[in-house]
């Protein structure tokens, strides 16, 4: 069955904001917003018959709408300003909420079946599954930021051996988003499709934070190795990690964002 | 029907992002804020800079005031101490030149000595001084340090050794042993000083029937080998060895108190080391000046002896004799936990350096404290241990005491010395910027100001300059 809610959004977010429980609860209470904000878009933009204008639309309303809406948050509530880095993510993120949407706009020059009509996602279909994803991607802040820091919301509760810094780095949240959406996918009884490519979610990430630093060569020369190392690694993880007894389980995780995880702690060494 | 699902989607717009503002504005009342997110806001981001050498920065953020402007910055920075990796946050104003507050987050340095990093009385010891910080009494600016202020002027030196800096009184000076040790000879040295130098030193022993082992040797009555250099060709080398070199810091001993420092010398020098120290003490101006004192020992049998010993008016108020091994161990701890154990029953060696030590307090010197030539001695009641080593680095350190040279010959840590925590220096001689180490903790103390001065000339030379 379909997703229906924005699985590259949500496991770009969880990559880039389930460190803290306090970043989870920002990021996924505007996100669920800008979702919210995408689908009355959408229902407005049925109205107008060319489907090339109403994803149009959708994909310049909804990264800018991101882009408005955090840096206002962060700007007059938070009184922090959102790291470069992090805004063009959350732009990309928001991108991803337009593709989303734009894919369930009927082509105008095609007649469809009557059925497809018929199963067109209503807002209690998105919402239902967004709203586990936004619970799952705060018990992830949660978790992640008691095993950095020994608290919450920035008071240490304890210091005990478990607790590590890493768990607040990059690859600990390309694990956490693995997990993170494969318990999702348990909730709503659902599995990644063909259609989804965990490349989307990770290549801007590689692209911003790179694993490793080559210093010895030219700056340009050493980025776009450093670049793709780890896309090489993932590619080949897409093409040839398959398992030969592939449970309904394993099916339901989405093993890249696992398998990224991995690649940035072995690649981190370097 | 359509409207209605329109209408529906507005409504619950509106619902969620009234509950999503609740919310974000509830996190942010309850987030405690000296903790910046890591990854998130606030944070500034490393890329581009590079780590080197032992100190690293693992993150910096910008510290803000409740109206959002910048009050300075939070560095997290790891120091490189002696157990190991010393994880502190400092805090600098917006210009980066003052520090507001140290907070060590993490350390694994020897309980009771560089743990007191931790101490408020060391810590608060940092807030509002200005950038570069460094260590009262060192007079060496740290790496970062130098860096960042190339055109300060240099402390004065102080890295001489205590005989240069020492004004030597003329006279001669005799120092000797007593009791007719095992071997049945009292050993005397005598040390002349004229114009501030050493000019003569004379070794010489004597037994009970008053004859000179010199004399002895010369006639070939005390023989020790047959072809080998007599007993007085070789005291005569290493009191010469002496006059060349104006001190005994060049003589590195063995456990057997032997040395292959001196040409043609095989017999055991420790006494004869310790009378010249003794000479020098007494020809050294007699006050001892405050302060904490260190000397180290070379390695021998796998363990390094320290010696700290605290001045106070001009007395000696504590002495402290350890000794650590390649891991860094100290042999009072593995002494007290059984894990250095001697021989059953005996007082364990942590309690047999305490009872020399206080013997050095109570006598204010090493003077009672007669050797054999193995180096022990009967002076000090349950002694049975070598303490030639002990009384060699006591008597450096009140050579080092009697010029007020508080540098220490390591810059390993070393036992504190006890009761008090005796600040190194005189505050009122502290130059803006410095800071009292933790008294026999050098490697922790420098490791936290080298950690300080990394975070700054990062703020400087990366933060501000982006």
């Amino acid at each position: 069955m379909k997703l229906k809610y924005p699985i590259e959004s949500f496991a770009l977010l969880f990559v880039i904001a389930s460190d803290t429980l306090r970043n989870s609860l920002v990021y996924g209470s505007l996100f669920l917003v800008l979702l919210l904000c995408g689908f009355v878009i959408r229902d407005f933009c049925e109205s107008l018959n060319a489907s090339l204008i109403q994803k149009l639309i959708l994909w310049i309303s909804l990264p800018s709408l991101t882009y408005v809406l955090f840096n206002l948050v962060y700007y007059y509530i938070l009184k922090e300003v959102i790291t470069p880095k992090n805004l063009l993510l959350l732009l990309v993120s928001g991108g991803y909420l337009a593709m989303f949407y734009a894919s369930g706009i009927k082509n105008t020059s095609k007649t469809l079946p009557q059925e497809i009509t018929e199963t067109e996602d209503t807002l209690w279909d998105i919402l239902k599954e967004s709203l586990v994803v936004y619970f799952i991607f705060i018990a992830a802040g949660a978790v992640r930021e008691i095993l950095s820091n020994g608290g919450l919301l920035g008071h240490t509760f304890f210091n005990t051996f478990f607790i590590a810094n890493t768990f607040e780095s990059l690859l600990s949240g390309f694990l956490f988003a693995g997990i993170g959406l494969s318990l999702v996918h348990y909730i709503i009884n659902k599995g990644c499709s063909d259609r989804h490519n965990s490349l989307w979610v990770v290549l801007p990430i590689i692209l911003l934070y790179q694993p490793f630093a080559i210093e010895n060569i030219n700056e340009i020369i050493g980025f776009f190795i450093s670049a793709a190392v780890p896309i090489l690694f993932i590619v080949s993880v897409q093409k040839r990690l398959t398992f030969s007894c592939t449970s309904q389980g394993i099916k339901k995780i989405p093993i890249e964002l696992v398998s990224m995880g991995f690649i940035y702690m072995i690649l981190k060494a370097f | 029907m359509k409207n209605n699902n329109k209408l529906t989607g507005i409504i619950t717009l509106a619902v969620v992002a009234v509950l999503a503002v609740v919310i974000i504005i509830g996190t942010n009342i309850l987030t405690k804020k000296e903790n910046a997110p890591s990854n998130g806001a606030g944070s500034i981001d490393l890329t581009g800079y590079t780590n080197t050498g032992n100190i690293i920065i693992r993150s910096a953020s910008e510290v803000k005031a409740d109206d959002g402007s910048l009050e300075g910055y939070l560095v997290t920075v790891a120091s490189k101490g002696f157990g190991g990796d010393i994880y502190m946050d400092v805090t600098f104003d917006q210009t980066g030149d003052t520090v507001k507050s140290l907070v060590v987050n993490e350390h694994k340095e020897t309980e009771g000595y560089g743990s007191k990093i931790t101490e408020e009385a060391f810590l608060s010891q940092f807030s509002g001084l200005t950038a570069p910080v460094s260590l009262a009494g060192t007079g060496n600016s740290t790496e970062s340090a130098a860096e960042a202020a190339p055109t300060e002027a240099a402390p004065a030196e102080t890295t001489e050794t205590a005989n240069e800096t020492v004004a030597l009184a003329d006279g001669t000076y005799v120092a000797e042993t007593k009791g007719y040790e095992a071997n049945g000879y009292n050993d005397k040295v005598s040390l002349t000083i004229a114009g501030g130098k050493i000019t003569e030193v004379v070794w010489d022993a004597y037994n009970e029937a008053g004859e000179l082992k010199s004399v002895l040797s010369a006639d070939g009555a005390y023989e020790m080998t047959k072809d080998g250099p007599t007993w007085q060709e070789q005291a005569v080398a290493i009191a010469d060895f002496v006059v060349q070199n104006q001190s005994t810091d060049a003589i590195a001993m063995n456990d057997e108190g032997k040395t292959d420092s001196v040409s043609g010398v095989s017999i055991s020098v420790n006494t004869f080391v310790s009378l010249v120290k003794q000479c020098l003490l007494q020809a050294s101006p007699k006050s001892l000046q405050d302060g904490t004192y260190t000397a180290q020992g070379t390695e021998s049998n796998g363990y390094t002896g320290i010696v700290t010993l605290v001045v106070e008016n001009g007395a000696i108020t504590s002495v402290v004799w350890d000794a650590k091994d390649a891991k860094g161990e100290f042999k009072s701890y593995l002494s007290s936990t059984g894990k250095y154990v001697m021989v059953e029953g005996n007082p364990t060696w942590k309690e047999q350096a305490d009872a020399l030590a206080a013997f050095v307090i109570e006598n204010q010197s090493t003077g009672g404290i007669v050797l054999d030539e193995q180096g022990k001695t009967d002076s000090v009641a349950g002694v049975s241990i070598s303490v030639n080593e002990f009384v060699s680095l006591t008597e450096e350190c009140l050579t080092k005491a009697a010029s007020g040279d508080t540098s220490s010959d390591d810059p390993g840590e070393t036992p504190a010395a006890t009761p008090t925590e005796t600040p190194s220096t005189d505050n009122s001689e502290k130059a803006p910027g410095e800071i009292d180490g933790v008294s026999g903790a050098t490697v922790s103390s420098t490791a936290v100001v080298d950690g300080i001065n990394k975070a700054q000339s990062f703020i400087k030379d990366f933060v501000l300059k982006k």
